[in-house]
């Protein structure tokens, strides 16, 4: 998969035109599970939606599997599959066996073949006992799985997920998680979007970081977490702005309002935290708190200033 | 191949939803009530000669409603059951699909002439019936055939509307009204006659009605190729306007409503 300087405006009248991607350069390698992370409005699902060939692009360059997205969509539909997720997406009267048997015509097998894929695919995602429920009755984890499995019908060479464990509770989330991780990973490329850093960390060999439209960051997760992400926090028990302001200026820390009178410390370093803390017990400071830094706060503070909505 | 394939599998699904979703039924309960409604005013004005447009028309307006409210509607439907974008994304031919699903709905509103005809039956005591029941068939598949065709461009053009229901509604009465459906296109203002003969419908009602008669139906061959081929012609538009619909929707983001 291969985007360079993708842009995708979408027009509103009487206002400015939105920029939902802009100037995105992306390439995922084949054979490998790929996260999309980003806040709600960060152009993950247009992205998506792009590379599935269902919206065209307002500029640039989209190469999936060899075949550019917007001029030879065809080519591209043939060996893709796609899960965009959440309660809608299926037909909700029929059961989930029919289900599948109808997307399997559309993906162009038909007969025993399609009977045998159908009862394969259901057996691999744990769906055979809900193979005659109407998917209607079914709940968000499990519609999920019929999502999933959906999806993997055409034995396709790119697998997208849009955020398969949205609104999931922990154990179906876990249970997705598994499926993508023990069935999906290493048979096909994959591109999963998702909001969670653990995820992205357990599922993806690589990740890219979106906001705003943008590419933030792009790499390893593990190795994006160890050389930008805060590996400690300090949080003070009671206002100290002076005090904070001198730490900032003389020890590698940034100092983040997380709740109203509440200010987190973040240091990237055991040593910086060493001399913050020192800094902090030479100016009589002893109420706070000290902590690991977590993914979220790398995340929190790469996307930050993009958050919801933008 | 494939289009076959798609093409079964969606009729599959429609009467599956049939099944499941007894909303398109209600027109079966409706066509036989009107057909009495219009044998019993025919009747008491002394006008049995017209007794066909009773078995005949409610079918047929049964068909049209079908056609725009069941039919055409399916990728609108589609759309808003967030459908439209898997369905897009597939390669299969999205034509095949139309088709199928709007054949099986088309043959559930065909019922409705045959519940006509058997009510119409009744109410003259067994006076009314169809002489030429060959020739009837023929014409029926024939318009089945035409109405899918013209089902196709109306899908498009649903999709590209948010005011689906007032085109629905805005389309069936005129229609039938032009094609003498209800009111033979003899006794129309003669202003709105020259328009009827470019209508398949009323090639349909006006060769149904003869079947009603006894005397032989004329210009079966001549009326049956202007609905064949207006079949295909509104097929080739609506492959054509769809195409161009869908290249539209993928530009502007309206394969889905979120």
């Amino acid at each position: 998969m291969d985007v360079r300087g993708l842009t995708r405006t979408f027009r509103r009248p009487g206002r400015p035109d939105r920029i939902a991607l802009d100037a995105v350069e992306l390439a995922v390698t084949v054979g490998t599970t790929h996260g999309l992370l980003g806040p709600n409005g960060a152009g993950k699902t247009t992205l998506c939606k792009i590379l599935s060939t269902v919206l065209l692009p307002t500029s640039g360059e989209v190469r999936v599997l060899g075949h550019d997205a917007a001029r030879d969509p065809r080519a591209v539909r043939s060996q893709i599959g796609i899960a965009f997720g959440g309660e809608r997406g299926l037909y909700g009267r029929l059961t989930v066996e029919q289900n599948l048997r109808y997307w399997a015509a559309l993906l162009g097998l038909g007969g025993r073949q399609a009977r045998s894929r159908v009862a394969l695919t259901m057996e691999r995602f744990g769906l055979r006992d809900r193979a005659r429920d109407r998917v209607e009755t079914l709940s968000r984890g499990w519609k999920q799985r019929v999502h999933l499995a959906r999806a993997v019908l055409g034995e396709p060479q790119l697998l997208i997920l849009d955020e398969p464990t949205a609104g999931l509770d922990p154990v179906a989330a876990r249970a997705v998680r598994q499926i993508v991780s023990d069935e999906l990973a290493g048979t096909c490329t994959v591109l999963l979007t998702t909001h969670d850093l653990r995820e992205a960390e357990l599922l993806c060999s690589t990740v890219t970081v979106m906001g705003g439209g943008r590419v933030l960051a792009a790499g390893n997760p593990a190795e994006l977490a160890l050389t930008d992400r805060p590996t400690h926090t300090v949080v003070l028990a009671t206002p100290a702005p002076a005090v904070v302001e001198r730490l900032c200026a003389s020890v590698r820390a940034t100092a983040v309002e997380v709740s109203s009178g509440r200010t987190e410390l973040r240091f990237t370093s055991s040593t910086d935290l060493q001399q913050g803390i020192a800094v902090l017990l030479s100016d009589g400071v002893v109420g706070f708190t000290v902590g690991e830094g977590s993914l979220e706060d790398y995340y929190v503070d790469l996307v930050g200033s993009r958050g919801v909505g933008e | 191949m494939t289009a076959l394939r798609v093409y079964l599998a969606a009729a599959r699904l429609a009467a599956e939803q049939l099944r499941r979703e007894p909303d398109a039924w209600m027109v079966l309960a409706t066509t036989p009530l009107q057909s009495l409604a219009i044998v019993t005013i025919l009747q008491h004005t002394g006008r049995d000669d017209l007794v066909g447009i009773a078995i005949v028309g409610p079918g047929l307006m049964a068909l049209v409603q079908v056609a725009l409210f069941d039919a055409a509607e399916q990728l609108t439907v589609d759309r808003s059951r967030g459908v439209l974008e898997p369905l897009a994304a597939t390669p299969a031919p999205l034509v095949a699909l139309d088709l199928g699903r709007s054949t099986v709905v088309l043959l559930v509103a065909l019922l409705g002439t045959v519940e006509s005809l058997a009510v119409v039956h009744l109410a003259t005591g067994g006076q009314s019936s169809v002489h030429h029941p060959a020739e009837a068939f023929l014409v029926l598949v024939a318009t089945v055939w035409a109405t899918a065709g013209f089902v196709l461009p109306c899908t498009a053009l649903l999709l590209m509307t948010r005011a689906t229901r007032a085109l629905q509604n805005a389309i069936p009465w005129p229609l039938a009204l032009v094609s003498g459906v209800l009111v033979p296109v003899a006794l129309l203002p003669v202003w709105l006659q020259p328009v009827s003969p470019f209508l398949y419908l009323t090639h349909s009602a006006e060769l149904l009605r003869a079947t009603t008669r006894p005397e032989p139906v004329s210009d079966l061959w001549t009326g049956l190729a202007v609905i064949l081929v207006s079949g295909a012609v509104a097929l080739v538009a609506g492959v054509v306007s769809r195409d161009r619909v869908f290249a539209r929707l993928r530009r502007t983001g309206g394969l889905s409503l979120t």
